[in-house]
């Protein structure tokens, strides 16, 4: 009789569910690709229904679920952070006491009234449902674990260690004291917006010279040698206040934090490649702890700050171990999968099966839903949009090359969506990286914005070394690394001070022959693509190769600014509408833009989905 | 200010307002504000004698439990009026769908 | 939010997505649906030959044979396969369909298969969507619209003339539809009917108590021209019938629960009944032998198609006449 464990992330954000059979992974998704709500914090009602449908049962034939946080725990926390505020303590009362004891220590009730069943709920901590989500899944029989991120219960870091079913932490680090708090203060103050607008502050960073480390380590975070730190919280807000950080915080950076959507100036480029060298240092240091007290050879990753893939290349390059893993659902969303695994493993029993092929079980992080080419099909005729059937792959795939090989901007869906932030190749748009004008096109055209940062490349894997300078594969674009020397070309460097709105201009220059991946700082944030975890898409890169000569392609997320990656084809074709896209790949159906009618105007999901 | 927000104040000035005075008189610490540098920032786990998956009974026998095992907070009568509390806000409440762009989300 | 489960059908309008796997939310958590190459909630293929020693039977209906709100395996039509040995079911049920186009599912998919019996099954409020042209629904995005049918009438020759054929593709909203009476209406009281059920369906329930309030009036005479076109179909179809037929109309909850008078279906549907060939079978009076609690929780708090246990309930009286017929 099979175990099945449903796990379930939810009331912070990225809420998200996940199903195990007998340990294997079966499905995963975050609720705000079916709510269509960026980050969803609400309970994930559709995506409970989606894991279910995906394994195919009854709600009671679940052995347990699982909530990847424990309420209490997280309650005794916030109130008492409230309790000793030294200010503003009523507002904080009444913004917390509704959401922490009006919702989230109801997570029980909300469970069985969604399931409509008195199925077993469980609980386990924050921090191992992140230390969980990185070890199982990963390749390694044993292996350190570092989680983190910016709080769970009390846990801001953790270092523990797996071994077959059983993992354990040996250390933490708690609240108020926090990397991924330290981060979103400097994403708050450098004008970006906090819980999503991290990734953006690592993009900035390249611009910047890290003239602030010794400050910051000097006034705001204490680091030991031994990767243990202490934040000085006179300089943060987060405790009293309802922003990242104070008045003091603004005068020892000589003024108020930036604006959102205001000019990006020398100070925001320079904090944020300062804050990125501390948060490099603090992940080097804590990951030589872990490999200190635990001896092990091997290191998986998760939590929010695991999704700093400049800070995971550095630990990869620095050797320290040997291999690497990294949740590609590093944030709150993997809790779901990792509550799971853990009860599955910890709790009931069940063997853990490693790969003969020495490969992970996330198997490309393809756990979200398919549609099949009769649900695309019935979606297209049921409101008349022209399309082409192409069945074969191969013929497929020859029509996709080319018109990328053209300059021609495609939207790919097909297979199963990704689970987490990235777009893999499931739900992803598709350009060519020779063409300077890729970047520009992609960001005005279709993404409607302007941006500094580049795009991300997806590479054969087993052609990689010859474009960029990593000797792993990256199958979930966790790792930044070099682009190859020979490829790079040389840029006059810019004088001016104030680069300004110059960002704009400067991340279109053409740095590589690959200039729509480059970062300023010759960087590229990589997906290798194996056949393994996904052969079409594969095959189209290598399809791209021989009509190109090059095996990669631009690969940036299946959706419109501020909008969650597309999960349905109705998703998928009202972004493709929405933007100028030139083609449509809808499993086997594939659209010309031309052919369609234009969607009436309405231009209101431009304020939906506001730039993020 | 709605029923539910008035339900909050009260709240807070009878029982709150004292215990946080209280609180502040003391010399009760619940965030490490330790001015010496010690070696090592980290606290130690147990390691791998812990129960990692467990069920939760109700929310209120469970933080009586947490209160006590760490001498904290440990007043029958606030803990009763907590459940209280967290019964009629469970009533009114509602999921938020909001996600701030100014404080991480953390509670 | 969810799954599409309909495509587009140029005769019936639509059937289910074929080879579809699906979880569709719903107020009692959630069910699941699996459908056959051919587009309907059936574990079986239509294939034309049967088993030498199976005996087939085909159901034909709206939502309620279909399943709405139940996994496939707690419909009546599955419950009674498991309990009826050596037969297999065919469950031609599909959700939102009038009498007009479950007769079309049969020409279209049904006419060339071998079977032993055949089961039409409509829930009694179908007699009212043969005379609409419009039917609404929910699109899987959240819109409310009408889309197109196909309808018969009867002609000047007293012949069933079949129309809107094939079906337009295009669904429409309430302000583009041509003319107001193309839908159901739902009889006069439709702003009542909307308010009552925006009350909740305890209040809906004492009101409908109180008022005895009949919710079909097709049925109350033979001359009722919803009834004579009804009638009409069913009789065309039967023609078309090579085995025994059993017509079992599934009531309402108004009749299951006696929160109304049952106004002249059961004389109706008498006048198709032609032992042994036709076989009007009153599902109602079984229905009603059970207690009030227990018929309350044959559907669902707000949804009015059975549940697992209201299925179960069709499933025991309908077993006793198909086990003499097996």
């Amino acid at each position: 009789m099979s175990i099945y464990v449903l796990g379930v992330s939810a009331f912070y954000h990225d809420s998200a569910a996940a199903i195990v059979k007998d340990g294997e992974i079966i499905a995963a998704a975050q609720e705000e690709r079916f709510s269509r709500k960026k980050h969803d914090p609400r309970f994930p009602i559709n995506a409970i229904n989606y894991c279910l449908e995906e394994a195919y049962i009854e709600p009671d034939k679940l052995e347990a679920v699982v909530f990847y946080d424990n309420p209490i725990l997280t309650f005794d926390r916030v109130f008492k952070t409230l309790l000793t505020a030294k200010s503003n303590q009523l507002e904080q009362w009444m913004r917390i006491s509704g959401s922490m004891l009006g919702v989230k220590i109801h997570v029980e009730r909300y469970i069985k009234k969604v399931l409509n069943c008195d199925v077993k709920v469980l609980f386990t901590e924050h921090h191992f449902s992140h230390a969980a989500s990185a070890f199982y899944p990963s390749p390694f029989d044993e292996s350190a674990i570092v989680t983190l991120d910016g709080v769970g219960e009390w846990a801001t870091t953790t270092i523990g260690e797996g071994n077959g079913e059983n993992i354990s932490i040996h250390k933490e680090i708690h609240f108020p004291h926090s990397l991924g708090l330290l981060y979103s203060a400097f994403t708050y103050y450098c004008g970006f917006k906090v819980n999503s607008g991290e990734y953006k502050l690592m993009g900035l960073a390249p611009y910047g010279e890290p003239i602030y480390v010794d400050s910051i380590k000097k006034k705001l975070i204490d680091i030991r040698s031994d990767g243990s730190f202490r934040l000085n919280t006179e300089y943060f807000g987060y405790i009293e206040d309802n922003v990242m950080t104070n008045e003091k915080f603004s005068d020892f950076f000589g003024g108020k934090p930036r604006k959102p959507e205001t000019e990006i100036t020398t100070r925001e480029m320079n904090l944020a490649a300062s804050i990125q060298k501390v948060i490099e240092e603090s992940v080097l240091k804590i990951a030589g702890h872990a490999k200190a007290i635990t001896g092990k050879g091997n290191i998986v990753l998760a939590g929010g700050i695991a999704l700093n893939c400049v800070a995971n290349g550095k630990l990869l390059e620095s050797g320290i171990f040997n291999k690497m893993w990294i949740q590609p659902a590093a944030g709150d969303a993997g809790g779901a999968l990792g509550a799971a695994l853990l009860a599955s493993y910890d709790k009931f029993g069940i063997k853990r099966i490693l790969r003969e092929d020495g490969r992970d079980m996330q198997r490309g992080s393809y756990l979200g839903p398919n549609y099949s080419n009769n649900e695309v099909q019935s979606y297209l005729e049921k409101n008349e949009y022209p399309y082409h059937n192409i069945e074969d792959l191969h013929d497929r795939i020859t029509i996709i090359a080319e018109a990328i090989s053209n300059g021609k901007i495609v939207g790919y869906f097909s297979g199963r969506m990704e689970y987490g932030p990235r777009a893999l190749g499931g739900r992803s748009i598709l350009g060519d990286p020779r063409n300077p004008k890729t970047q520009s096109r992609m960001n005005l055209k279709i993404k409607y914005r302007e941006s500094f940062r580049p795009f991300a490349p997806s590479v054969m894997y087993d052609k990689v070394n010859d474009y960029f300078d990593i000797e792993v594969e990256s199958p979930y674009m966790m790792f930044v690394a070099p682009v190859r020397k020979r490829r790079r070309r040389k840029i006059a460097k810019n004088e001016s001070s104030n680069l300004g709105n110059e960002l704009y201009r400067i991340i279109n220059q053409r740095r590589s022959d690959i200039p729509a991946v480059t970062h300023v700082d010759c960087s590229a944030r990589i997906q290798t693509i194996n056949p393994n975890d996904k052969k079409d898409y594969y095959e189209l890169i290598s399809k791209f190769e021989q009509l190109t000569g090059y095996g990669v392609l631009v690969n940036t997320s299946f959706n419109v600014r501020g909008e969650p990656i597309v999960c349905s084809p109705h998703d998928a074709y009202i972004c493709f509408m929405r933007t100028e896209m030139d083609i449509l790949v809808l499993e086997n159906c594939i659209l010309y833009k031309e052919d369609q009618t234009e969607l009436d105007k309405d231009n209101s999901w431009k304020d939906e989905y506001e730039l993020d | 200010m709605n029923l539910t927000d008035e339900i909050k104040k009260i709240f807070f000035n009878n029982h709150l307002k004292d215990l946080i005075e209280e609180i502040k008189n003391s010399n009760i610490e619940y965030f490490d504000q330790n001015t010496e540098v010690p070696e090592s920032y980290y606290i130690s786990r147990c390691g791998n004698k812990e129960v990692k998956v467990f069920v939760l009974d109700d929310f209120s026998s469970q933080l009586r439990v947490y209160w006590e095992d760490n001498n904290e907070l440990n007043n029958e009568k606030f803990i009763e009026s907590i459940i209280k509390l967290s019964k009629e806000l469970f009533e009114s409440e509602k999921e938020s769908e909001e996600i701030s762009e100014f404080i991480y989300q953390m509670f | 939010m969810s799954r599409q489960l309909f495509k587009y059908h140029p005769l019936i309008g639509y059937t289910f997505i074929p080879n579809l796997k699906a979880r569709v939310n719903h107020e009692d958590g959630g069910y699941l649906i699996q459908t056959n190459s051919d587009g309907f909630r059936c574990k079986h293929e239509f294939m034309k030959e049967k088993k030498k020693n199976i005996f087939r039977i085909l159901f034909f209906g709206d939502s309620f044979t279909a399943g709405d709100g139940v996994s496939n395996e707690f419909r009546f039509t599955d419950l009674l396969e498991s309990d009826l040995e050596g037969t297999e079911i065919f469950n031609f049920g599909l959700s939102g369909t009038g009498i007009d186009q479950q007769y079309l599912i049969f020409q279209e998919f049904a006419n060339d298969l071998d079977y032993d019996l055949v089961v039409i099954s409509p829930m009694l409020e179908n007699i009212r969507r043969n005379v609409v042209r419009f039917r609404p629904h929910v699109s899987h995005t959240g819109r409310n619209l009408f889309m197109q049918k196909p309808y018969f009438e009867i002609n000047n020759f007293g012949e069933l003339e079949l129309n809107n054929v094939p079906v337009p593709k295009k669904s429409i909203t309430l302000e583009e539809l041509p003319k107001k009476d193309m839908i159901d209406l739902y009889g006069n009281h439709n702003l009542l009917r909307r308010f009552l059920n925006k009350l909740g369906s305890k209040q809906k329930d004492i009101v409908q108590k109180v008022s005895k309030h009949e919710p079909i009036t097709s049925y109350e005479s033979s001359d009722n021209p919803d009834w004579n076109l009804m009638k009409a179909i069913l009789k065309m179809w039967i023609s078309n019938i090579s085995s025994e037929i059993i017509i079992c109309p599934l009531p309402i909850y108004h009749y299951v629960e006696e929160l109304s008078l049952p106004n002249g279906y059961i004389d109706r549907f008498n006048e198709l009944n032609s032992p042994p060939t036709v076989i009007f079978h009153n599902i109602l009076t079984d229905l009603l032998k059970y207690s009030p609690n227990e018929k309350r929780l044959f559907r669902f708090k707000n949804d009015a198609h059975p549940t697992k246990r209201g299925h179960k309930a069709y499933a025991k009286s309908l077993n006793k006449l198909i086990e003499t017929l097996v």
